[in-house]
């Protein structure tokens, strides 16, 4: 009885308004509506051809009524009436575009050759440059669009409905910024800013990576308590003016295609707690080399590669710490980056919630199985998943505004600021001059210095557990994928596999759930991790 | 239950040669392209034929009681768990071959024009949702004056891009459900089907654009139909949990010595409690699946009720090494990842928790 009444309400909500009917037979009718808006030959084809076409997904919410009804907690969080809905709708509008752009190229990166999909992965970089994907968290006065982490978490959820892959590639570059943010360096964040910018401009874009985990130190990053005893192979080495890189990094997303990256590694090997730092490389370099890009499982479309550092000189202007960075900059950083996972992990269990019903509409031969008791029970789970997903990465990014990382920049006044003052003036020889002095980084310096150390704890709590509970609710997603679908579901044609490898990867990265686990447990009992 | 301990034995020494002598082929079909993969097969499937696979496995002369036998079905399972370490898929193939020739054995006897013969060593393929309800069949029979004919299409047929005979779904006249047994003609065009896991099954879709070129019969019909898959999934339910339990057994040991080998932060991986935990859950679904194929027994209901509880364990060991092994389980290639999409793919197939 409940099942029925949530899979009838499905019908009602925000995305399936424009269907004329109240039974799940109208979502037909939506798919057709959707195939009469424009599309391109080959979002025709990719909708048309495979036996069983996945759906395509919901229509964004394009109003602040539509954006309460399918995020009904962001008026809690936000207020009815706050920018925040604004910048969750222009978040959307940009995304949901540029997933439309990407459709095509989505199946391309994720089941051909290397080569082929080397070439839709350039293609999906000139697009994402053209909607200027890149640029969205650059605050307005360095010539960004301004977007808050509430609203990119909102577009970004959107993007993982049709391809993780590509959100993460686009998080992946947000996670080097939010690094760089986080240790204070506010006259270089400028300067990357304005070639970010001026990539997108000329469509070839500025990427940025991270690049941490080494072969033999995988999470051991992740766990401060224990950092001491990592093995750590890695090293850089002071020399005149600067540092020397040593060592090979793994599983560097974007390593393959970034512009730059934040290399993570400590100054001296044996106490690697105390002395570990994060340094801005720049490519391309000689004694910087791809080793290989890996064949993943999923996420194909975020080239994941093995990065070797031989002697790379770094000048010290490039060192992002002054102290290490292990506890409360990784806190920063890992607590605004983990809750990005929880939206993609609700975009995952959206895009399957969509995609099984869709399949289970037209492809099954059997219109009845919808009507069936058993399978409304497992719809109803979908939805209250994705929903559940939402909520909760949700609830995090508001911790993150409030008290993490991003609250530095949220401050009412700053953002009125960069609103109002013009980009032209920003950029003037005065304002150059005051944005470029060593004084702009010691005022950051003191304002992150001055973050209460309760809300960091706060802000990585709730970061992580959206990251583990959102991924949870994605796999459980996939489980009930297949259960509604049965063999059909293990076809690539049904759009469920897909999913599936995606969302398995959700657990792993970005510290694994059980090291995130360990770090909600450690915050629960109110120990800081690094003391 | 009594089994021919030496016919077993010969029977494991004999797949262990098998294997060894395939194991290029086997190691070429991970990465095949769907219409590679029969010329990669072809002296697999051959020898297969020729060592007596096919058939009864057993000594009886009657083999429609052979397919009933215990006998047969701890042979099977022996056949299918020996392969399963090299070749899951073939290991699939061989079981959807004796699936389908249970279900044909099974059906009232007939006047059968597409008889299966011992002695020609065709392999059969069957339809992965064959005893799906959740999804219709996709083929009919139509009644016409000149006798009944098929047409629409069929959809993952496991193992149909090498078995010349096919066990389908249709939806009969007056949409009464049956079972037919088709022999393709060579010329028909066959689409390969990706899946997610068990790659080098064969699995293909076929559309009857001419379908009076094939002959087919109709195996069950109505009421029969059930009776027939029951009897199949009696007939070699062992072996399926014989290929599951392989399948887990190799999660656990790729988990097992990374979590030996492996160091965080100093600690050994098997250490850490949450990984232990995961072993752990791995070494629960090991000793459950080998608890239900020591004590299996076709004629009672027990294992196969137990079924989708076997392959939830199954699902979540495989998942949770993964999980142990981290970002390398996650690398294509790696025995992780592949025995997370099998066990994932397994469980959704043939046997799978039926509506």
């Amino acid at each position: 009885m409940v099942a029925t009444s949530i899979v009838g309400s499905l019908l009602h909500i925000s995305p399936y308004r424009h269907l004329s009917t109240s039974t799940l037979g109208a979502v037909m009718g939506w798919r057709q509506c959707r195939t009469d808006e424009g599309l391109t030959h080959d979002e025709k084809r990719l909708i048309a051809e495979p036996l069983m076409a996945p759906l395509q997904l919901p229509l964004a919410a394009r109003n602040r009524e539509e954006m309460l009804e399918q995020y009904p907690s962001l008026g809690g969080i936000a207020g009815p009436f706050s920018r925040h809905i604004d910048e969750c709708l222009t978040a959307l509008g940009v995304f949901s575009e540029f997933a439309r752009d990407i459709a095509p190229y989505v199946t391309d990166l994720d089941v051909l050759t290397e080569k082929r999909a080397d070439s839709a992965l350039t293609r999906v970089l000139e697009l994402a440059c053209r909607r200027r994907v890149f640029s969205l968290a650059i605050p307005q006065s360095l010539g960004g669009t301004g977007l808050s982490m509430l609203a990119l978490s909102v577009g970004l959820e959107h993007l993982s409905q049709t391809c993780v892959g590509i959100a993460n590639l686009v998080a992946t570059h947000g996670l080097a910024l939010a690094f760089i943010g986080a240790t204070g360096q506010a006259r270089l964040l400028r300067s990357i800013a304005a070639r970010i910018v001026a990539g997108e401009r000329s469509g070839r874009a500025y990427l940025l990576a991270t690049a941490a985990t080494e072969p033999s130190a995988g999470s051991d990053l992740e766990d401060f308590a224990a950092l001491g005893r990592a093995n750590i192979e890695s090293h850089a080495d002071a020399c005149a003016g600067g540092y020397r890189l040593h060592g090979r990094k793994i599983y560097v997303s974007n390593g393959s295609i970034a512009s730059a990256f934040v290399v993570v590694m400590p100054t001296d090997r044996a106490r690697p707690r105390e002395t570990l730092c994060a340094f801005l490389a720049h490519t391309p370099s000689p004694e910087i080399t791809v080793v290989r890009t890996e064949s993943k499982l999923g996420q194909r479309a975020s080239p994941a590669a093995e990065i070797l550092f031989d002697g790379h000189y770094v000048a010290s202007d490039y060192r992002l710490n002054g102290d290490s960075i292990a506890g409360r900059t990784l806190d920063l950083v890992l607590g605004s980056s983990r809750s990005v996972v929880g939206a993609f992990g609700a975009g995952v269990a959206h895009g399957l919630l969509h995609t099984a019903v869709g399949v289970a509409m037209h492809s099954l031969g059997s219109a009845q199985l919808v009507q069936q008791p058993r399978a409304q029970a497992i719809i109803a789970r979908l939805w209250m998943n994705a929903t559940t997903a939402r909520q909760t990465y949700l609830a995090a990014a508001n911790v993150q505004h409030r008290s993490g990382l991003i609250s530095l920049m949220e401050t009412e006044s700053l953002r009125v600021l960069d609103r109002l003052v013009p980009r032209r003036l920003s950029q003037g020889t005065l304002m150059d001059r005051l944005l470029g002095s060593e004084f702009i980084d010691h005022e950051a310096q003191r304002l992150l210095n001055g973050l209460p150390q309760r809300g960091i704890d706060a802000a990585s709590a709730f970061g992580a557990a959206a990251k583990v509970q959102c991924s949870e609710l994605a796999l459980a997603n996939c489980d009930l994928a297949l259960e509604l679908l049965g063999p059909v579901a293990t076809r690539e044609d049904s759009g469920i596999p897909k999913y599936l490898r995606d969302a398995r990867l959700l657990s792993i990265y970005e510290g694994t759930n059980e090291i995130c686990t360990l770090c909600i447990e450690q915050t629960t009992r109110g120990r800081t991790r690094w003391s | 239950m009594v089994v021919n301990g030496e016919l077993q034995e010969l029977l494991a020494n004999s797949v262990r040669r098998f294997v060894e002598h395939h194991r290029s082929e086997f190691d070429a079909l991970q990465c095949a392209d769907g219409p590679a993969i029969p010329g990669i097969l072809g002296n697999a499937v051959r020898e297969a034929g020729t060592l007596g696979w096919l058939g009864a496995l057993t000594e009886s002369n009657a083999a429609e009681e052979a397919a009933d036998d215990e006998s047969f079905t701890r042979l099977l399972a022996t056949l299918v768990h020996g392969l399963g370490r090299a070749c899951p898929a073939f290991a699939l193939r061989l079981l959807t071959h004796h699936y389908a020739r249970a279900c044909v054995l099974g059906a009232p006897p007939a006047e059968h024009p597409l008889a299966l013969d011992p002695s020609r060593n065709e392999w059969l393929g069957a339809e992965a949702t064959l005893s799906d309800s959740r999804c219709a069949p996709t083929l009919r029979l139509a009644q016409l004056d000149h006798g009944t004919r098929l047409s629409g299409g069929v959809r993952f047929v496991v193992g149909g891009d090498v078995a010349p005979l096919w066990l389908i779904r249709a939806r009969g006249v007056e949409g009464v459900p049956s079972l037919v047994l088709l022999r393709r003609d060579a010329a028909l065009k066959l689409d390969p089907v990706a899946t997610l896991g068990l790659a080098g099954m064969g699995a293909v879709d076929a559309d009857f654009a001419e379908p009076g070129t094939m002959s087919f019969e109709v195996v069950a019909a109505g009421e029969a139909v059930p009776r027939c898959l029951a009897r199949a999934n009696r007939s070699v339910g062992l072996a399926y949990l014989a290929l599951m339990q392989e399948l887990v057994e190799q999660s656990l040991s790729i988990a097992r010595s990374h979590a030996l080998i492996r160091r965080q932060n100093g600690t050994q991986l098997a250490q850490i409690p949450a990984v232990a935990g995961h072993l752990r859950t791995l070494e629960r679904a090991v000793a459950l699946l080998r608890t239900t194929t020591h004590s299996y027994d076709s004629h009672c209901n027990e294992a196969w009720t137990a079924l989708p509880a076997l392959i939830h364990a199954a699902q979540t060991a495989a998942d949770g090494a993964l999980q142990v092994l981290g970002g390398a389980g996650y690398i294509v290639g790696h025995g992780a990842e592949r025995c997370w999409r099998d066990v994932l793919q397994l469980g959704q197939l043939f046997a799978s928790d039926p509506w």
